[in-house]
C-alpha cells in the first residue's frame, strides 16, 4: 500500500478526532452509513468506468472529493 | 437495515449513473477519496465514544 495514502488515513483519522474534540463540524457524514454511501457512489462511478474504457469520463476532474491528481499529473 | 442497504444499491446506481451520463459525482471520483471520507467519520465516531 502506498505510504501517502497511510499518511492520508491517518491525518483523516485525527481531522475527524479532532473535529470531535473541538466540537467543530466534521467534514464528512458523521455517520458510517453515510460514509460507506459515498464509497458506494465512488464504487459504482469506478466500476463502470472500467466497464466503459471505449467512452472516456470528461468530468472527472469537476466530481466532488479530491482526485488525487497533482498539478504536474494534470493533462 | 433494509433501508441502508437499499441506500447503498442506490448510492451504486447513481455512481453508475453519473458515468454513464458523464455527469460530475457528488462523492470523489477515485476510492481512495472516498476511504478517506470514511477514515474521518471512523476518527470522529470513535473519539465520540471515548469522550462520552
Amino acid at each position: 500500500m502506498n505510504w501517502k495514502f497511510c499518511v492520508g488515513v491517518l491525518l483523516a483519522l485525527a481531522i475527524g478526532a479532532g473535529c470531535r474534540w473541538l466540537g467543530v463540524p466534521v467534514p464528512a457524514p458523521p455517520v458510517l452509513v453515510g460514509a460507506l454511501l459515498v464509497v458506494a457512489m465512488t464504487s459504482g462511478y469506478t466500476l463502470t468506468d472500467k466497464l466503459m474504457a471505449s467512452r472516456p469520463a470528461r468530468n472527472t476532474i469537476h466530481c466532488g472529493g479530491p482526485t488525487g491528481d497533482t498539478r504536474e499529473t494534470r493533462s | 437495515m433494509t433501508l441502508a442497504l437499499l441506500g447503498l444499491v442506490l448510492a451504486l446506481a447513481i455512481g453508475a449513473g453519473c458515468r454513464v451520463l458523464d455527469i460530475p459525482l457528488p462523492a470523489p471520483p477515485k476510492l481512495q477519496g472516498a476511504l478517506l471520507v470514511v477514515a474521518m467519520t471512523v476518527g470522529f465516531l470513535v473519539s465520540d465514544t471515548l469522550l462520552r
